[in-house]
Formats: structure tokens, sequence, C-alpha cells
């Protein structure tokens, strides 16, 4: 539905030109909710707004239902823009147009008669939940209601792309998952193809299910949410895990852990739960196949994706031996295990 | 004050009234077209282009300096082209539309300039043709200020509207210098004085009550 290849983006920079895409390519299938998650400045912006060419990329080519936007001329072009809905951080409504007209203008835009757009735009504003908002003004609506119009007014064209450019971003958290589920519920109903830029972990999460990570103009890895948050190739993907499933283990524990690396009688480990293992009795099954007394000290079990997703740190004691069979026996079972290191009796905090 | 005076005070007014009325509607009708152009054809602007840009940046800067009293001699030979008479009521809306023009222009620039640039991001991500965008975008969410721009270069006009008498335009301000000043009648000066600030006044108000009302910010 939509393919990237290679787009660069260089804008003049005051002393040295600032590369705010590199070579950026990635593609989504029709109907799905791509989301692309990075910190402030690595240029996600950039990428979404090429996507409908207010940004020009400097090299690369931008295919969005196979045509290639950059040959199109400016008519052409404009054409090709009702086909791709945008929602904004700040909305973007226009302070002298009631919601209704607001979400009348691309329908204006467009050329329709007003016969036409008054029975679609009020077909939009039920969809998104603001039929009896219809002739205030966006200064008399909240922040999640002006949202809404501005993802009726996206769709008012009957889009196959909606690109959301950080929509949640400016909401609190309750009206951001209201909103991340219209989208969603919109992406179900409508088969629209979602394109959400975001820096919060939490919007990906909930109903993306493809991302990709970008920093600093390039994409350090995408796919499948679960895939990627489970298994983070990089730096960047870690600290955003650690956002959402992300705990600290007690300080002194763990300063007496890492003392002690390797496996002792009383051994500190990290157990990521993924699927399967998050599903099965592992503590207990643990605990007698292999004689361990485990104690949980810490851990956060969550979803992607409706999947568990989660780890916990445990002090396994028993037999050093025994501990070591039992961390080979997970790691065949494809858990990954991590060994923070061990606790001497003589040398354990104070509890 | 006799009679005859208050009539000449009505019939001052009606000279003003009429100058400022029809030269404020050809500077707005000319202004607006001219202060879109001048935003638009900006750096980083919908219509970037900067020879235009700067033609018509120092043709208006080039009228606005002129001082009102010398552009309304010196373009005596326009006014005869289009008014057919240089002197006159009539032939004094000439000049006054020249001087009004380039001043609401900047005044209706600077307005359009205020409006969110993501507005206009949002009607280009809709597939708006650069005339939709101005037409649908920069002047509906900028009319407040519009509105306010054509207050001040209306009132603006009224004070020029005083120097009209050099080349015999009448009004209110012609009445003040040759009855007031040079019949030494001050009760007369007082009197145009008076209807003046009423005048002013009453624009004001008339122009604020516009704002708010087309205020939905």
């Amino acid at each position: 539905m939509l393919e990237l290849v290679e787009l660069t983006k260089v804008y003049p920079g005051a002393t040295a030109p600032v590369v705010a895409l590199d070579r950026v390519s990635l593609t989504v299938g029709r109907g799905e909710i791509f989301g692309v998650i990075g910190r402030s400045g690595a240029g996600k912006s950039t990428l979404i707004r090429c996507i409908n060419l207010l940004e020009r990329p400097t090299s690369g080519t931008v295919r969005v239902d196979g045509q290639d936007l950059a040959s199109l001329d400016t008519r052409a072009l404009n054409a090709a823009r009702r086909d791709i809905g945008m929602v904004f951080q700040h909305f973007n409504l226009l302070s002298s147009r009631t919601a209704f007209d607001n979400v009348a203008l691309p329908l204006e835009i467009a050329g329709r008669k007003p016969a036409e757009i008054a029975p679609r735009v009020a077909e939009l504003l039920e969809l998104v939940g603001l039929a009896d908002e219809a002739r205030r003004y966006p200064a008399q609506l909240s922040g999640g209601q002006k949202q809404r119009v501005g993802i009726a007014r996206a769709l008012a064209n009957r889009p196959k792309v909606l690109l959301c450019d950080e929509a949640t971003s400016a909401l609190d958290p309750e009206t951001t998952i209201q909103i991340l589920d219209l989208v969603a519920d919109i992406n179900r109903r409508l088969g629209v193809t979602v394109v959400l830029i975001t820096h919060e972990m939490n919007v990906v999460r909930r109903i993306a299910g493809k991302v990709a990570v970008l920093e600093r103009g390039r994409m350090l890895e995408s796919g499948a949410v679960y895939d990627v948050f489970t298994r983070p190739q990089s730096e960047t993907t870690r600290s955003f895990v650690a956002e959402t499933v992300g705990y600290s283990l007690p300080a002194a524990l763990r300063a007496t852990a890492s003392r002690h690396p390797g496996v002792g009688a009383a051994t500190l480990l990290r157990v990521d739960l993924t699927d399967a293992a998050a599903r099965e009795p592992l503590v207990s099954e643990l605990s007698r196949r292999f004689a361990l007394d485990l104690n949980i000290v810490a851990g956060r079990i969550d979803e992607i994706q409706g999947r568990p997703f989660g780890s916990l740190a445990m002090i396994a004691a028993g037999k050093p031996d025994c501990i070591e069979t039992a961390i080979g026996h997970l790691r065949q079972r494809n858990v990954h295990v991590e060994v923070l290191g061990h606790v001497p009796a003589d040398d354990r905090p104070a509890a | 004050m006799s009679r005859q005076m208050i009539d000449l005070l009505l019939e001052a007014l009606a000279e003003t009234l009429a100058m400022v009325g029809a030269a404020g509607a050809v500077a707005i009708a000319a202004g607006l077209p001219l202060g879109v152009l001048l935003l638009i054809s900006g750096k980083g602007h919908i219509l970037e282009n900067r020879p235009v840009n700067v033609v018509a940046g120092a043709l208006v800067n080039a009228v606005r300096s002129t001082p009102f009293i010398i552009l309304l001699v010196a373009i005596v030979p326009l006014t005869r082209l289009i008014a057919g008479t240089s002197i006159g009521t009539q032939a004094a809306i000439v000049p006054l539309s020249i001087a009004a023009t380039p001043f609401v222009a900047r005044l209706f620039e600077a307005a359009m300039r205020e409006v969110d640039p993501g507005l206009i991001h949002a009607a280009q991500a809709m597939g708006a043709t650069r005339l939709q965008i101005v037409l649908k975008v920069l002047i509906p969410e900028a009319r407040p200020g519009l509105m306010a721009a054509a207050t001040v270069m209306l009132i603006g006009l009224i004070g020029y509207s005083a120097m009209a008498g050099a080349i015999g335009g009448g009004g209110l301000g012609d009445l003040g210098v040759r009855y007031g000043y040079q019949r030494f009648l001050p009760e007369v000066m007082a009197a145009v004085v008076v209807v003046l600030i009423v005048l002013v006044q009453a624009v004001q108000s008339l122009g604020d009550t516009l704002v708010r009302r087309y205020s939905r910010r």
C-alpha cells in the first residue's frame, strides 16, 4: 500500500547540512497499523511529512498505492493527497469554522456539492462520536473532541491511508487511550491503512501491528511489534521497552550481585517472559524439577498485541550445579535468561 | 450656530463620508489581494517568489513614504485620467485610495501572517490549491485581524481626507481650515473637531464589534 525506498532528507543547516532522514526504507501493507517510534529529533515528523510530500525528500521514492508521488504534477499530487488523510498533534482545526464545517473543508476542497457534503459530514461526526457537537467551534471543544474532529476531517474523502503525526501527544493519558481505540476501530471498520508516528511506547504497543524504530534519521529495526520489542536489537529499542515493562532491582541487591558474577548458591537471575514462557508455570516447575527455592525480587508482566510480555528477577537458591542445569533447561526452551551474579551468604544485603 | 453653518457642517460631513467610504472600499478591494501577494510570495510561503515580493514590497514602501499632501498634488495627471477632473470630492478619492491601499495591504499582510502555519499544512495535506488555501484558510482565519486592520485604515483615511481641501475636495477638515481658521470662527472649528471625534469613535466601535463577533478563538 505504502512503500518508502531509500528516503533521504537533508536540510541546509546553519553550519553543516542536517541529515533528517538517512536512506529509510519501509513497506506498509494494506490495512496495517504501522507505528514509527523515535525520540524527538529522530526524524519521525520529517518521515511522515514526506509521505504526502508536505516535505520533498532529497532523494528516494514514496509510493502510495503504486503511485510515485514525486513524479506527479501539482494537480495530480493534490488529487493523490485526497487519498491520504492526515491527523496532527495540535489538531490544526480552523478556529473560524464549526466542527461540522471543519469536517466539510476537505470535501469543499475536493469540489463536492453542498448536497453531498452535509450527509457525509453528519456520517463522519457520528463515526467519531461527535454528532451532538456539530455546531460548536474548536475553542468550545476539549482536546479529545478536537482530535475526533481532526480524525473525521482526515477521513472525509475516504482515504486509503491515514497519517497520524503525534496525534495523541497533546492529550492526557485517558483521552489518548480513547483516541487510539477510535483509530484502531476505524482501521478495522474501514480497512484504512494507518501510519502513526510517536515517541510513546504505549501508543505503538496499544494499536500498532508493525513498528519501525527511528534514531537520528536512521531506521534501527522494524518488524512485527511483538518481535521487535521482545527481541530488541538496539539500545534505543531496549530503552523504549524499558519504559513499559521496565522495573528496577533493589540497588543494594544489584550491587552485591555485580560484585559476585556467575552462579552461586543464591543466584540472581533475570528471566524474560514471552509467549510460551509467560503462559507456563515456570517458577513452580523450576522449583520442583531442580530442587530450587525461588524468590521473586522484582518483575513486571504486560501485554503487547494481546500477547504476554515481561520479565522477572528472582533469586534462585539451591545447589549451584542444579541452578546451572535449570538455566540450561530454560535456554533450551528459548527462554532468555540472564545471570546477574550471585549473593553469598556473608554478603547478603539486609532485606 | 446659525442654520447656515449647520448646513455647511452637514454638507462637509457628507463629503467626508463619501471620500472615506469610496477610498476605503477601493483600498480594501485592492489592498486584500496586495496583502495576500506580499504574504504568500514571501520566503517559505505557498507562492514563494523573491522578485515579486521585493518589487511589491518596494512599491508599497514607496507610496507609504510619500507624505499625503505631496501625493495629492503629485499624481494630479493620474487623478484627471481616472476621475475626469483634478479638483473636487470625486477627484480626492483617487489619491486617498492610492495612499490607503498599500497602508492597509501591509496591515492585512500582518493579520494573515498570524494564521497558524499548521492550518496551511493541513489544507495542503487535503490537496488544496493555493487559491483554495487563500480563500478558505488564510482570509477566513484572519478575518478578525483583517477587520481590525480595515478599521485602522478607515480612521487613517478620515485624517487624510482633511487635506483633500488642497485640491478642492471639501469635507470636514477643509471646513475647519477655511471657516474655523482662515475666517476666525472658533465655534466652527470646535464643531468640526467634535464631529470628527464622534465619527472616529463610531468607526472604531463598529470595527471592534465586528472583530468580537468574528473572533472564535
